[in-house]
């Protein structure tokens, strides 16, 4: 295909997410879906693991009623591994039948210290958007802004990202948990999920100012972090390495269209021979459906 | 007279350039620009054409699914 020509060279966020994919994997469960069957019970578990989790991540989605969302346990391994060195281990799903809200908790523990089996839980929620809990539980109908009181999350959160289809990812902190919190912001509604952290193992905290976009491609939530903020540290997508938009790395027109645009981009380097996108993704790791190519197409009218 | 447009499709799909493009640009004809055409007039590198920055005047057809 002559004149195809790739993308990568520097995506908007809102592109560079990846679509949410709701597919029919299993998934090993990593908890006994038991264990989370009384609010009390899930309590204690945190309570339990108090030094363990390193991390949590919620989200609330939007979905076919039977369509399974276990791949939102996939992103978040994904992305957080942009931040941590521990993956979440397995994902457990739970799908009800009759509509309503999935909420995915993802329980980010480290192996090391506790052998703890790091989770994602997902079940259905009537509506309302969650709150956390001061041990990372989710407290049902509860106004975001409540756990936004618990410190100055926009200038602790970490980075925040576009995962796909009116999902995106932040990660932060919150001061007076002293924990780390992950973000899945999908469609309009927020959830967070706080868990406590060890000290001495936590990464440092990146000072970004912060833009949590209830959907990255329109507006932000300006009620909640009205900040710009720097893509270049939290999107992952294979082993391409982003960094800010800089003059080697995008051409000049491209550089003078994004403007004042480019606290939004994120752009890799990647290598102009490898033109055939199977052969692209295979070097970088990037999924086919990750990837669009931009085709320059002369047309031509008359005779 | 040629014309150019940017067409941005998933890497798992294809542009259907001779129907919807064309139809689209209004062309006769319309076929992927030669890489040479498509370097030069783009100012960008071959590989790395996106759709950002490229001239005013070129239509740029974004696939839904992207």
């Amino acid at each position: 295909m002559t004149g195809r020509e790739r993308q990568h060279a520097a995506l908007p966020e809102a592109q560079a997410g990846e679509q949410v994919q709701r597919d029919d994997r299993e998934i090993e469960p990593s908890r006994d879906p038991a264990e989370y069957a009384e609010p009390e019970q899930q309590r204690a578990e945190f309570d339990e693991q108090h030094g363990d989790m390193r991390l949590a991540a919620a989200a609330r989605c939007h979905g076919q009623p039977d369509e399974p969302s276990k791949d939102v346990g996939d992103l978040i391994n994904r992305r957080l591994g942009a931040h941590r060195d521990d993956e979440i281990a397995g994902v457990q799903h739970e799908v009800r039948r009759g509509g309503g809200q999935r909420r995915a908790l993802a329980q980010h523990g480290d192996d090391r210290r506790a052998g703890a089996r790091p989770s994602l839980r997902i079940t259905e929620r009537a509506g309302g958007v969650g709150r956390i809990g001061r041990h990372g539980q989710l407290l049902d109908d509860q106004p975001l802004g409540l756990a936004l009181q618990h410190g100055q999350p926009e200038r602790q959160l970490r980075g925040a990202e576009y995962l796909g289809d009116g999902v995106g990812l932040v990660v932060g902190e919150l001061d007076v948990l002293g924990g780390a919190v992950a973000v899945l912001v999908v469609q309009d509604q927020i959830a967070q999920a706080a868990a406590p952290r060890d000290d001495a193992q936590a990464p440092p905290v990146v000072q970004h100012d912060l833009l949590a976009y209830a959907d990255a491609r329109q507006h932000p939530t300006g009620d909640v972090h009205s900040h710009v903020y720097n893509t270049t540290d939290v999107i992952a997508l294979g082993s391409l390495e982003w960094s800010a938009v800089n003059g080697d790395l995008v051409a000049a027109p491209v550089a003078a269209a994004l403007g004042g645009w480019d606290a939004e981009v994120a752009v890799a380097p990647i290598d102009p021979t490898l033109a055939d996108t199977q052969a692209f993704c295979d070097a970088y790791g990037v999924a086919l459906e990750d990837s669009a190519n931009c085709v320059v197409i002369a047309g031509r009218r008359g005779t | 007279m040629t014309s150019y447009a940017a067409c941005v499709v998933l890497a798992t799909t294809r542009a259907d350039v001779n129907g919807v493009v064309r139809h689209r640009l209004g062309a006769r004809k319309a076929s992927f620009a030669p890489m040479d055409d498509a370097v030069r007039l783009s100012g960008m590198e071959y590989g790395g054409i996106t759709p950002i920055g490229l001239p005013a005047d070129w239509p740029v057809l974004i696939d839904a699914a992207c």
